[in-house]
């Protein structure tokens, strides 16, 4: 194994290299681009022998390219961004409908208008009721080690559904980290061949996906059925991971949350900077921890409510925004703690959108105001970054 | 049903239509509204109501044109194309 330094971009085209997919249908997108060119460097190299690499018109394109694929049987990486994950979007439910378990990077941009080039999480969360599978990397590091993850859950049979690896754009995507890329020997040892039961073929022709009447339901429940499957999967891949490759996930990332009295939550790469800002906190003895959602669909109730029992305020910090509703991961993390003994005061931060940096300053700034929604006994909702005109 | 109760079916949970051609069996035609008549003595065999047909449903016979009526929608574009006037419509009850 070696260590090296790559971008998230090359960390995502190292995943899907090492789960040696069959097909990657490719259209370009800032900040996405990088992870496909990578992937069509090797493949003009004859670094992707197994490959065909497919560039289409659309990201609509892209995805139904995938869909067909993975309908014959291919294993389908492919990577997009912000509007061109949008374009997408309808043909998403397909793929989670077919049950197809295409692996897709996804590197997170702020939505236009107006434009942005930079990071925040509108785009992917907007795919959260499509009945994929989403998973959120903090580092580039983790970047790699969940596509490989993703393939096992998404192609384990009682799971069978597409996966979704999240980065945050520009930060992750175009920065240069320290990874451990894994050989090809140790990738095969973890991540079997796919051998899917349901494909079409011409020895055995199927429709797959076709009209529904009274059944509609019944697959929607299986689909439903199946994310809820992966739960246990993933952490028993997870588990397998560890074995092999030395490098522990949990379902949420705790971080000095033991004793810890304010717990603020996050989500992708503002976290690191936040585990630092709380280190700092926590020699001047403000007792803040952290709980970072790296998988949010399917959503690990019972890990987050177990995480945050012994929380007293919670700052849910959203790097994203449903106008006219709020923090899009605000309801969900209050739902799950609806029914805990003693509920925590929960404010609500809306934060970083269109790639505006957190810094360490920004997150202590939380934590004080947190501390001071514990006194009064009174949640908030704050905006932060908001400049008058 | 309670969620909890609800079961994986594995592949049977999966959408698909294991034997093609299974529509033909049944009946595709079952929210049309009027049905389209073939009149014998006005047909010139011309097969322009054939070749119009959205849904192929109708089959060419050597009497002529043999409408499907587990296929017809009831769109009536035939009698629209009919140059002789051989193919009218009835409402449906």
């Amino acid at each position: 194994m070696k260590q090296t330094l790559i971008t998230g971009n090359e960390a995502a085209a190292w995943g899907a290299r090492l789960a040696r997919p069959q097909y990657i249908p490719s259209f370009p997108i800032t900040p996405q681009t990088e992870c496909i060119e990578t992937l069509a460097r090797w493949g003009a190299d004859g670094g992707l022998p197994n490959t065909y690499f497919d560039r289409l018109e659309s990201e609509h394109s892209v995805m139904s390219a995938a869909v067909g694929a993975a309908a014959v049987g291919n294993r389908v990486f492919t990577a997009t961004s912000s509007q061109g994950l949008l374009l997408m979007h309808e043909v998403l439910y397909i793929a989670a409908g077919m049950r197809l378990p295409i692996v897709m990077a996804t590197i997170s941009r702020g939505l236009s208008a107006p434009v942005t080039l930079w990071s925040d999480h509108n785009d992917f969360l907007d795919q959260r009721d499509s009945g994929w599978l989403m998973f959120h990397a903090e580092n580039n590091q983790e970047v790699l080690d969940m596509m490989l993850i993703a393939y096992h859950v998404a192609e384990d049979n009682k799971v069978l559904l597409p996966v979704m690896v999240n980065m945050d754009g520009f930060v992750l995507s175009f920065t240069d980290e320290p990874v451990t890329i894994p050989s090809f020997e140790m990738v095969d040892k973890f991540l079997p061949d796919y051998a899917p039961e349901h494909t079409i073929t011409p020895d055995r022709p199927v429709t797959i996906g076709a009209p529904a009447l009274d059944e509609y339901t019944f697959f929607k429940a299986q689909n439903h059925v199946a994310a809820r499957n992966a739960l246990g999967v993933i952490e028993q891949v997870q588990d397998e991971f560890e074995k092999i490759f030395g490098r522990k996930y949990d379902m949420v990332d705790e971080f000095m949350i033991e004793d810890a009295e304010l717990v603020l939550i996050t989500q992708g790469s503002m976290s690191t900077t936040a585990k630092a800002a709380i280190k700092e906190m926590r020699a001047d003895g403000i007792k803040v921890g952290l709980v970072r959602l790296r998988i949010i669909r399917p959503w690990p109730a019972s890990a987050i409510k177990e995480a945050l029992k012994n929380a007293r305020a919670i700052a849910v910090i959203d790097r994203n925004v449903a106008p006219g509703r709020g923090g899009i991961m605000l309801p969900e993390i209050v739902e799950t703690l609806y029914y805990l003994e003693s509920r925590p005061i929960i404010s609500s931060f809306i934060v970083g959108l269109g790639g505006n940096p957190q810094t360490e300053e920004k997150i202590k700034e939380i934590t004080h105001k947190l501390m001071e929604d514990l006194e009064s006994g009174t949640p908030r909702v704050e905006w932060n970054d908001v400049e008058e005109l | 049903m309670r969620e909890e109760e609800l079961l994986y079916k594995a592949i049977d949970g999966i959408p698909i239509i294991k034997e093609p051609g299974s529509s033909a069996s049944i009946n595709r035609g079952s929210w049309r509204l009027v049905r389209p008549v073939h009149h014998k003595e006005k047909c010139t065999k011309c097969k322009i109501c054939y070749a119009y047909c959205p849904d192929a449903a109708i089959k060419w016979t050597s009497d002529g044109p043999d409408i499907d009526l587990k296929a017809c929608k009831g769109c009536m574009i035939c009698m629209e194309e009919c140059p002789t006037g051989a193919i009218t419509q009835e409402k449906e009850n």
